[in-house]
């Protein structure tokens, strides 16, 4: 179900996102007009929202480095608080300054290359301070003994861990021929032969991006094997990409490059290479990646990419929670926004050149479609229109766009809000770029305000600039493709989950009062449509369709209201469950809302989520219509019934999810391991979501039906179900047949009806056999169901063991009476109990066997003595009415069942102490 | 000068209140008392700690046993706390439903702001006939102070059984648990008590003309 869920609140909020496009950025100066001229388009923004720059101080003429500092809001309402840019440097006149990259330190250091003149030139890599006291140390000098280089360009990166690339001319060759200059961990780097130019390292992990023997995009892992530096060729001779543009640029995270190239198709275009890196960096766990067409010449609206083959394409990457799939795989979805120069024509408008995005949702399957093999497999993709972050005209009137940007990368996981700006509910990109504005260099900042989805499908929903977001956008992939694959197919018959926490115990819901309630409701089918947490357009009542794609949000929300998620499915019962409503949860805070699942795990390492259904409480899950084999010769119909899920999974990673399956009907409460159990019962089976809808508390009940019997069987027994007409229901142990011939009865085993050929590996038996009308007067079968009289429960061993028989009567007024009998039995060994009942309010329940005819003082578990565990069943009820003048726990007759019923059984145990 | 309402009903007013919750809980445990031979007090009936303190609270049961004929065999009973200014930590259950030491049945049930517990003696009536006093402990609960205030300790009784079954009544004495910074101060007299109040009724006179 999880499963489900996800791609449908993916795709929901993938809509919102991508629809969210109206004024998707503001845009803000960072320098004055008219104070800097010659503006390199090296332009640098970090995680803090400060952007550096070089260019010319217009006041003396002077080429100098730029720094200004920002502050980031926590709200996307509020502008960002950023003073003019200063210069941090303090040259004379002999220098020029090539562009300038941040780290991330607080406060930030700016890498510099600055030329002095002379005969020849000298190139220096500065690193300069920008605290209070402006100061610099060198880390390169061309010309110099160590490192050799002859000179430097203005392309050169810097991460947080130190790393220092640039590009450089060589000494001997000098230029057109480029060398990379490497200061860092890696000695190996350090006049390697490889060409490697134009670097762009990603600030958070160990990984750049560079282009490389002047046609190849390699993506670098310098990695912490100090033997091992991985090159990775994404696009180049051998790929089918040629072309290759200049300048790649790589997520924050490292896992995603994009460039400029032009595909196998021979159409020119930008694309972006997805590595599907699980959680950490640093290593590339496959040699498959996929490449992503972000725009494509000749697509709609784009007429000119060229400007990207010398602007560095950047990229905003995002990774989600992992999580399990319907099939137990992990799954995990990464946001990727693209940025890149080009002409674009945006909703019809006509082209214009520009700075434009594109977003991307993809899934990775991170360890592989079969769990084990650690090559990532990209499940799904959706990609948004084209939004433009800014055109001609956007700033200050007439534009030339520069083209070189960057891009701040934020954070890139959602879980590990520990580093960027802190933004609880919001997060989004800033970029930087340079552009010229009626005639004048300026470096402009612009912020994402339609919020890149954190908890997406709500960022234009609830407050901030983001309201206005409208709905509905198109999409080149149907991101939900592949859980449409997963979804479908078989199904199952389970058509109904609900979550019946808050209101009802699993004891105090049956099966049928639920499988009543929904069997043949109607439900009103709104392909497409979606329901949002404000409840005004969730309904409740009758089920609200999903198109067979979209679970709506905020049903599980709705206050007062039980969420029931019905299934469709086909001829077979394997079906999977798996509901994931953190969204939900988180999207409406009301804490009377009924998740079925939540997600608290702030752990980042630790998958959150995934079959959690960490506050204990239950699912309920519709089976109807199936099977239980009674024996070899076929199963009997158990019809429609419900049961009921609770459990975690307490580490994500085992693949085991241990749950307690809870049959409200038979009691069964068995610890149950999902995977080992349900095994290939329950994995690799899907489902088709047919509907969801709310029930509330005086739905059910009044729904509750009357009248009926249970047994509840723990044992390694046959059980055959004789009532008062003689007819049969169960399996004759002796004989081996099976017999139906009580109406309105059923039977289960292990909590959950299994098909045919699936064998209960607990041997747990329910049997039910219900009034023959419910509470509104619908006849059921032949209108022959439970019976005033006597009736006969068989049990044949099977093995040798402990068995425990509970036997539940409910009277006409829905009240309930309960006994219990324990034994032990052996291969062959018959036993049978008698139970007397009736149908009339507070009529006696007598219950007697074989072994113990008459049952003595005490004996409330009718096992023909009195010890500990009879004492114990007493304490455990306590506090409850008897339920009635026959009911064996009220040994003092007092109406209640007491601490003093307990002492009166103690005192009557057949050995000292009560001792077994 | 300004003058501080909130300042008068903390120094005046809330001793007062207090200590009317102090005589009105010793009128109600006395009337009880004096209605039956079988007391369940609260024990200490009144701490003063500071925050953070961790303190403990008796369950003591007087007047049973005393004519060896009558044991207590079985309790079920909650005791009711303020979760706003305390926290439970543990429980130590007595030894006197046990006096063999071989066991008996124990459970507690922790929920917000009350504990309820059961225990049941295994142990035949002659074993507790014989050796169980008359006054002892049921239990020992410890809880963490929270927040400054005050909590009252109460006892409901569910059923409290002899060795053969049959119910013991009894009446309860509950307690109270102050949470300050204060020292504990001798109990002052009704007329003392009263005194604050005649202050703080002359000062809000006195500030109302102010006022107007």
């Amino acid at each position: 179900m999880a499963a489900q869920f996800r791609y449908i609140i993916g795709a929901i909020f993938i809509a919102i996102w991508v629809s969210a496009q109206a004024a998707p950025y503001t845009l803000q100066l960072a320098t004055p007009a008219a104070t800097v001229n010659g503006v390199f388009s090296q332009v640098s923004i970090n995680n803090a929202g400060n952007v550096a720059f070089s260019g010319n101080d217009v006041n003396d003429g002077n080429s100098k480095l730029f720094f200004s500092n920002c502050i980031v809001p926590n709200s996307l309402a509020v502008p960002l608080a950023c003073p003019a840019a200063r210069p941090i440097s303090f040259f004379g006149s002999s220098r020029l300054f090539f562009g300038a990259d941040l780290d991330n330190f607080n406060p930030p250091n700016v890498l510099s290359v600055d030329r002095v003149s002379g005969a020849p030139a000298t190139f220096f890599l500065r690193k300069w301070q920008t605290g209070p006291n402006l100061s610099f140390s060198v880390l390169g000098q061309s010309n110099s003994a160590n490192p050799p280089f002859s000179g430097a360009t203005s392309f050169f990166s810097q991460s947080d861990s130190g790393d220092v690339f640039a590009t450089v001319t060589h000494p001997v060759t000098f230029s057109p021929t480029l060398e990379h200059f490497y200061q860092g961990t890696r000695s190996d780097l350090i006049f390697s032969t490889g060409l490697l130019i134009r670097p762009q390292i990603a600030k958070e992990s160990s990984r750049l991006a560079v282009f490389a023997n002047a046609s190849s995009v390699l993506q670098v892992d310098l990695g912490n094997d100090p033997q091992l530096i991985t090159l990775r060729s994404i696009a180049g001779p051998g790929s089918g990409y040629s072309s290759v543009g200049h300048v790649p640029g790589i997520s924050g995270d490292g896992t995603a490059v994009g460039f400029a190239a032009t595909n196998p198709l021979g159409r020119a275009g930008v694309f972006v290479s997805v590595d599907a890196v699980p959680a950490t960096v640093g290593t590339f766990n496959s040699s498959v990646r996929t490449i992503i067409p972000v725009a494509l010449v000749g697509d709609p609206g784009v007429t000119d990419l060229s400007a990207s083959q010398l602007s560095r394409v950047a990229v905003y990457s995002k990774r989600g929670s992992q999580f399990r799939t319907l099939s137990q795989r992990i799954l995990r979805y990464q946001l990727l926004t693209v940025y890149f120069s080009g002409t674009v024509g945006v909703n019809g408008s006509p082209p214009l050149p520009g700075i434009y995005a594109r977003d991307i949702l993809i899934g990775i399957y991170p360890n592989g479609l079969d769990g084990t093999s650690q090559q990532p497999v990209m499940v799904t993709e959706g990609i948004s229109q084209i939004t433009k972050v800014t055109a001609t005209g956007d700033v200050l009137g007439q534009s030339t766009l520069t083209g070189g940007f960057t891009l701040w990368d934020s954070v890139a996981d959602f879980s590990s809000p520990g580093t960027g700006v802190h933004d609880a509910d919001e997060k989004s990109p800033i970029l930087a770029f340079s552009a010229v504005a009626a005639g004048q260099n300026v470096v402009v900042r612009a912020r994402r305000v339609c919020a890149v989805p954190q908890q997406p499908a709500f960022d234009c929903k609830q407050g901030g600039p983001t309201e206005a977001c409208p709905a509905a956008a198109s999409w080149g992939l149907d991101p939900i493709s592949e859980g449409q694959e997963l979804l479908k197919d078989g199904g199952c018959q389970i058509t109904s989950i609900g979550n019946i926490a808050n209101y009802f115990s699993s004891t105090t819901i049956t099966p049928r009062d639920t499988n009543r309630l929904l069997g043949n409701e109607p439900y009103i089918r709104v392909a497409g449509g979606f329901c949002y947490p404000n409840h005004q357009s969730c309904p409740q009542g009758p089920y609200q369709s999903i198109g067979s794609t979209y679970l709506p949000h905020g049903d599980a929300a709705i206050e007062g209201a039980i969420p029931l998620i019905r299934l469709l499915g086909g001829p077979q019962l394997r079906a999977a469950f798996r509901v994931d409503t953190d969204v939900l949860i988180n999207a409406h805070p009301s804490p009377s809302n009924y998740p079925v699942l939540a997600n608290t795990n702030s752990n980042a390492l630790e998958p959150a989520t995934d079959f959690f259904v960490c506050n204990q409480e239950p699912i309920e899950i519709k089976v109807p219509n199936c099977k239980i084999p009674l024996n070899s010769n076929g199963g009997v119909s158990c019809s429609q019934h419900f049961v009921v899920a609770r459990g975690k999974d307490l580490d994500d990673r085992s693949q085991h999810a241990t749950l307690l399956i809870n049959d409200p009907a038979w009691r069964t409460d068995a610890p149950t391991n999902l995977f080992n159990v349900f095994g290939s019962n329950l994995r690799e089976r899907r489902n088709t979501i047919e509907g969801i809808r709310a029930v509330t508390k005086a739905e059910m009940r009044g729904n509750r039906t009357s009248s009926a019997l249970n047994f509840y069987i723990d044992s390694p027994l046959t059980t055959l179900v004789t009532d008062p007409l003689n007819r049969r229901f169960g399996v004759d142990g002796t004989s081996g047949r099976s017999f139906l011939e009580i109406d309105n009865a059923e039977l289960t085993a292990d909590g959950v009806s299994l098909p045919d050929g699936d064998t209960p590996l607990t041997d747990t038996k329910s049997i039910w056999i219900g009034s023959p009308s419910d509470v509104f007067g619908n006849i059921d079968g032949a209108g022959q169901g439970i019976l005033d009289g006597t009736y006969t429960l068989t049990l044949v061993g099977t093995a040798a063991g402990p068995y425990s028989v509970s036997i539940r009567s409910t009277d006409s007024d829905g009240r309930s009476k309960t006994r219990y009998v324990r034994g032990s039995t052996f291969v062959g060994r018959v036993e049978t109990i008698s139970v007397a009942r009736s149908s009339s309010p507070v009529a006696p329940l007598l219950i007697t066997s074989s072994s113990v005819p008459n049952r003595i003082p005490g004996d409330v578990l009718l096992h023909g003595v009195v010890n500990i565990d009879d004492v114990q069943t007493v304490l455990r009820a306590v506090g409850r009415l008897a339920d009635g003048v026959d009911d064996p726990m009220d040994l003092d007759h007092d109406g209640k069942i007491t601490v003093l019923d307990a002492r009166i059984v103690s005192q009557l145990c057949t050995n000292p102490r009560c001792a077994r | 000068m300004s003058f501080d309402k909130s300042a008068v009903w903390k120094e005046s007013c809330f001793p007062v209140a207090l200590n009317l919750m102090r005589a009105a809980i010793a009128a109600v445990s006395f009337m009880a008392l004096a209605a039956s031979a079988t007391t369940l007090l609260v024990s200490p009936p009144e701490q003063q700690v500071r925050l953070r303190d961790v303190i403990d609270i008796r369950a003591v049961i007087n007047g049973v046993n005393d004519t060896h004929t009558f044991p207590l065999a079985g309790y079920d009973l909650v005791m009711n706390f303020d979760p706003h200014f305390l926290s439970f930590r543990q429980i130590s259950f007595g030894s006197n439903l046990d006096p063999t030491g071989l066991g008996d049945y124990q459970a507690f049930d922790l929920s917000n702001g009350s504990i309820h517990l059961i225990e049941l003696s295994l142990d035949t009536q002659q074993t507790l006939v014989d050796s169980q006093p008359s006054n002892f402990d049921l239990f020992t609960l410890s809880f963490e102070a929270l927040a400054y205030g005050t909590s009252v300790i109460t006892l409901d009784i569910n059923a409290l059984s002899d060795s053969s079954g049959n119910l013991i009544v009894a009446a309860t004495q509950h307690g109270i648990v102050q949470i300050g910074a204060v020292s504990p101060v001798d109990e002052p007299s009704i007329v003392l008590l009263l005194l604050p109040v005649l202050v703080a009724f002359g000062a809000r006179r006195t500030y109302k003309k102010s006022s107007f």
